[in-house]
């Protein structure tokens, strides 16, 4: 039994049991995988903008794409994840229907990583940065690192986190037009993420395997 | 000090076992689970799992449903208002006894 991860005696049972429930949600990797996939596909299309000129009729349709892409990747993803465990999953990991979040404390903890990345790239950047071009590429890779961070929890999400905003930060110092630097960014940031999703899955695959065999099935 | 130990004999003893809390407290935390999410959220044996689960259902605590999803077989559990009062209970009784 995990009794390192929950101990009733010293902590609250319901935050240990969402703790649990977290560890849970993420132990096969489909959600970073999904998000990692999702950031690559618009790292991909400001690549493609930031080699177009500026008020062309192709610019504006790469930027229509990017738009429409944004909404539907971020609707479609939980439902994606959803219906890959129940096709394939289902049987090795269990089926669980989460409560749905407060769409309020989504809100809040958005605009409170939002406030902090904010002031704190403008912070760190006060003396060099040229507003706001620079200013914005910290501030997302901050935000993008607080929300990582913070959503995840886990060493490997900290991890991660501490790596996008650090090269936010770095970004910023590139002379290289905002357009190319987020698609740097986000390209690392989805790059870094769908390898820890595949590597997650694997070693969880495994460990399902191993834990099978030990049971003789 | 009396008033504790008496609040401590009446606590739920069908909740008050660890693995029964770790199944109550993961079952507030979703709108239902099934048999294998619990075997490995809770890393308790399937036999093992399968005897809590019957002394919560008894005590009315979790509601289990047999059913399928697409053509997995599942064992969906719930916590039932009771189970929820009774945790609730649980949480606030052993507050006061360990303040």
């Amino acid at each position: 039994m995990a009794s390192s991860s929950f101990d009733p005696q010293f902590s609250d049972p319901e935050i240990a049991a969402k703790r649990l429930i977290q560890k849970a949600h993420n132990r096969d990797g489909l959600p970073e995988m999904a998000v990692g996939v999702s950031l690559l596909l618009f790292a991909g299309l400001l690549a493609v903008e930031s080699h177009l000129n500026k008020g062309t009729t192709a610019f504006k349709m790469v930027s229509l794409v990017a738009v429409f892409a944004i909404v539907a990747i971020c609707s479609a993803l939980p439902w994606m994840v959803k219906k890959l465990r129940q096709t394939y999953l289902i049987g090795i990991e269990g089926f669980v229907e989460p409560k749905p979040v407060p769409r309020s404390r989504i809100a809040v903890a958005l605009l409170i990583a939002f406030g902090i990345a904010a002031i704190a790239a403008l912070l760190a950047g006060e003396a060099h940065f040229r507003f706001p071009d620079q200013w914005m590429i910290a501030g997302t890779g901050l935000f993008m690192a607080l929300i990582w961070s913070f959503g995840g929890r886990f060493r490997r999400f900290v991890l991660s986190g501490i790596a996008m905003g650090a090269v936010g930060v770095l970004l910023s110092l590139s002379p290289r037009p905002l357009d190319f630097n987020f698609a740097v960014l986000f390209s690392f940031a989805g790059l870094l993420t769908a390898i820890s999703g595949v590597v997650v899955l694997l070693r969880f695959l495994r460990l399902v395997a191993e834990r099978e065999g030990a049971h003789g099935r | 000090m009396g008033a504790k130990m008496q609040q401590l004999a009446g606590i739920d003893r069908v909740i008050h076992e660890p693995a029964r809390l770790i199944i109550v407290s993961l079952l507030a935390a979703v709108k239902e689970a099934d048999f294998q999410y619990l075997h490995l959220a809770t890393e308790l044996t399937k036999g093992n799992l399968s005897v809590h689960l019957t002394k919560l259902e008894e005590a009315g605590y979790v509601a289990v449903e047999k059913t399928f999803k697409g053509k997995y077989p599942l064992t969906l559990c719930r916590l039932t208002d009771a189970g929820q009062q009774a945790l609730a209970g649980y949480k606030q009784a052993m507050k006061a006894v360990l303040s």
